[in-house]
């Protein structure tokens, strides 16, 4: 066989197999084919100045891949780079590419985190996009406000909802309960009615997203009293007992789920959907689904103290970072978003435009208490960074009360510290 | 007497220069990789002045999560390494039929991703939906359903068997090839000397693969420490922290957006990794050397 390749120390001929020849080959064939890409994606997106990058959530997806098309139309020259982020990963990508610089030109982001963005100078101000096609006045009371720090607004906002009670009518029917429950008194007597065999009177989400257990803590404390000023929840150690009360003691008692520790909001909905959770403070998605199911779902305003309680506004809004190469074409499309007829189309839960409320799909039986706890009976939630700081702390804290590891007028205490 | 060395030939020198000049891009590379991140870390801990450490220092968890991470580790390489060495046991014997069949499955747990692992796990140990509990329940072993995740009490020791069923097929898999290299006679020899099972496990095959033991304690050790996604699919850290780790502690201030805790996480974690990495070094170096 005659001897190829480099000369051994001996002085004989170093070979290369040939497989090893065809796996160098594919090896280096595979890198100049990444390479080629890279380079080839690169010069593409120097040439098309003006290509917007929206990052959009999964659950709209399909929506804004129909919308886009139309805004081209409208907007020649303009050309939308749709990528799909999820609800669990967009804060922290969002972070991450605000942080690094390397921005898309509209992220379709939570409302509770434009602050944080928004304190670092990562965020373009995009008031200017409110006047005569897109007044304040027909945005959800305080909601413009509520993203507006030191003169600027931050955000244009198109999706917005609370939680309000969803219970299983079936499962009262059985248990002799003629109505929803209308005060904590009467949440927690029912909720000991219901607790039966497999079905408990209700669950909290205890795993997961930590705030998903907070926003629910917060709600029965501003119910309480407690206030949200300037995005910070200003706390009374007895609302703040109470609602922990509420929550852990219901808990440690038994009338709530001893498996909240392992729920989520997923986790809840579907025991909902089984018939072994009878009633508990979710979101509009939650009722849909059961809708879409067949399954027995009822709604209420959300149990207060004395009569309705207070639920808290959450929301997703369209941002332009302020590092985005195409402001002008960012703003076009943001402008575009907001008309009532588009933000009416991407919006699953409520839309922040009054005039897009029209819209038979949001005045089902079921959104009609939704829409009174919106109007009626709800604030902005807090979006101060020094209070998505200590949730997890917070989060915690409830839980040891759910365990019987403190008591509430302790575990309040704690909290009040935490959010002092 | 006095030698005089010839200087050694330019081609003598290329051939010792060829393997630096071979490993060399690889090197820069990993070079690039570990320690800019390492060195970012560091620097963005001193430049805080050390608040993060205090931060870190002062949080009022912060002991329970180093009792966390510390039974967490231990239970996990523990678990590993008893269950890996009885599986590899069981596979080496020669009554056993099917043996690369047995081995294909057994390496199942180690081979799918870690997070479906974690779900599938997630589902077994629920208290809701739990198989695991339905079979005890069944069986008559337990009243009532075992609360696996949300029991302060047992919640740290069910993510760590977890752990354990991820990690045990890689021990097994080590130490079945190190059985491979105990010469058959020596087994011969002690049967023939009267020693029973446990004495063959104790003076002839724990000896003989002491080395083998060392690299797997460390690995699992390794991976223990740095384990993320277990936890967080079972039970994000829960219930009031117990099963949090210092992995999870850092993702959590990583959602806060807190990167001055992040970065003082991740300089405890790299420092005890370090040692860890210092002592496999060592242990592989004796393992090459026992080789040689």
């Amino acid at each position: 066989m005659a001897e190829q390749g480099s000369t051994r120390p001996n002085g004989a001929k170093m070979a290369m197999r040939p497989r090893t020849q065809v796996f160098l080959g594919v090896v280096v064939a595979a890198v100049l084919a990444i390479a080629g890409t890279v380079v080839y994606n690169v010069a593409g997106s120097q040439e098309s100045d003006n290509t917007v990058t929206w990052w959009v959530p999964d659950w709209d997806y399909s929506k804004a891949a129909g919308l886009v098309p139309q805004f081209e139309q409208q907007h020649p020259g303009i050309v939308v780079n749709l990528v799909q982020t999820t609800g669990d990963t967009v804060a922290n990508r969002t972070a991450v590419a605000l942080d690094s610089g390397n921005v898309p030109d509209v992220i379709t982001e939570s409302l509770a985190r434009v602050r944080t963005y928004a304190t670092k100078g990562q965020l373009a101000a995009v008031g200017d996009l409110y006047g005569q096609d897109m007044p304040v006045a027909d945005f959800a009371p305080g909601l413009v406000d509520a993203l507006t720090f030191d003169g600027q607004t931050y955000a244009v906002p198109y999706r917005w909802a609370t939680n309000a009670l969803i219970y299983n009518p079936t499962l009262f029917a059985a248990a002799g309960i003629t109505e929803a429950p209308r005060t904590w008194a009467d949440f927690e007597r029912d909720a000991k009615l219901l607790t039966k065999g497999d079905v408990v009177g209700t669950a909290w989400p205890m795993k997961g997203d930590p705030s998903d257990l907070t926003l629910r803590f917060l709600d029965f404390a501003i119910s309480d009293g407690a206030k949200i000023a300037g995005g910070t929840p200003q706390l009374t150690a007895s609302s703040s007992e109470a609602a922990v009360d509420l929550i852990g003691g219901s808990v440690a008692q038994g009338w709530a789920s001893r498996s909240s520790f392992e729920l989520d909001n997923t986790g809840i909905r579907e025991l909902f959907l089984q018939g072994r959770v009878a009633m508990y403070p979710g979101g509009v998605f939650d009722v849909d689904a059961a809708v879409k199911q067949g399954a027995p779902v009822a709604t209420a305003l959300l149990p207060g103290p004395d009569g309705p309680g207070t639920a808290q506004g959450v929301g997703w809004g369209y941002l332009i970072p302020k590092a985005s190469a195409h402001q002008d074409a960012a703003r076009q499309l943001v402008s575009f978003l907001a008309r009532p007829e588009n933000m009416a189309a991407l919006t699953l839960t409520f839309p922040a435009r009054i005039s897009a409320s029209t819209d038979p799909k949001f005045t089902t039986p079921q959104r009609q208490p939704y829409a009174v706890q919106l109007a009626q009976h709800s604030v902005p939630a807090p979006n101060d960074p020094r209070w998505t700081s200590r949730v997890q702390a917070v989060h915690d804290k409830i839980q040891e009360v759910a365990l019987g590891r403190t008591t509430p007028a302790d575990a309040a205490a704690q909290i009040q510290a935490l959010a002092g | 007497m006095t030698t005089l060395t010839a200087p050694p030939p330019v081609r003598d020198r290329q051939r010792r220069a060829r393997p630096v000049v071979l490993i060399l891009p690889a090197a820069i590379l990993t070079a690039i990789l570990m320690v800019i991140p390492i060195v970012a870390t560091i620097v963005r801990v001193v430049a805080s002045g050390g608040t993060g450490l205090t931060e870190l220092f002062s949080l009022p968890n912060v002991g329970r999560v180093f009792l966390n991470t510390a039974g967490w580790t231990a239970g996990s390489v523990v678990g590993a390494i008893v269950i890996g060495y009885a599986g590899a046991l069981v596979l080496q014997s020669a009554r056993l039929r099917f043996a690369g069949l047995w081995r294909g499955l057994l390496m199942i747990p180690w081979i799918i991703p870690g997070v479906v692992g974690a779900t599938v796990w997630r589902w077994t140990l629920s208290t809701d939906y739990g198989i695991l509990n339905q079979a005890l329940l069944d069986l008559g072993l337990i009243g009532e359903p075992v609360r696996w995740l949300s029991n302060p009490d047992v919640v740290l020791w069910a993510v760590a068997l977890i752990q354990i069923w991820v990690t045990a097929p890689f021990v097994m898999l080590m130490v079945s090839a190190a059985l491979t290299s105990i010469p058959a006679e020596r087994f011969e020899a002690a049967r023939l000397d009267g020693a029973g099972g446990l004495a063959i496990l104790r003076h002839i095959i724990l000896p003989a693969i002491r080395t083998t033991t060392g690299i797997c304690v460390l690995t699992l050790a390794i991976w223990a420490l740095n384990s993320f996604t277990i936890i967080w699919v079972a039970t994000s850290g829960g219930p009031a922290g117990a099963s949090t780790i210092l992995p999870v502690l850092l993702y959590q201030a990583f959602q806060n957006g807190d990167q001055v805790l992040v970065s003082s996480v991740a300089l405890v974690q790299v420092i005890i990794g370090g040692v860890l990495a210092v002592l496999f070094a060592r242990t592989m170096r004796t393992d090459l050397e026992e080789q040689t």
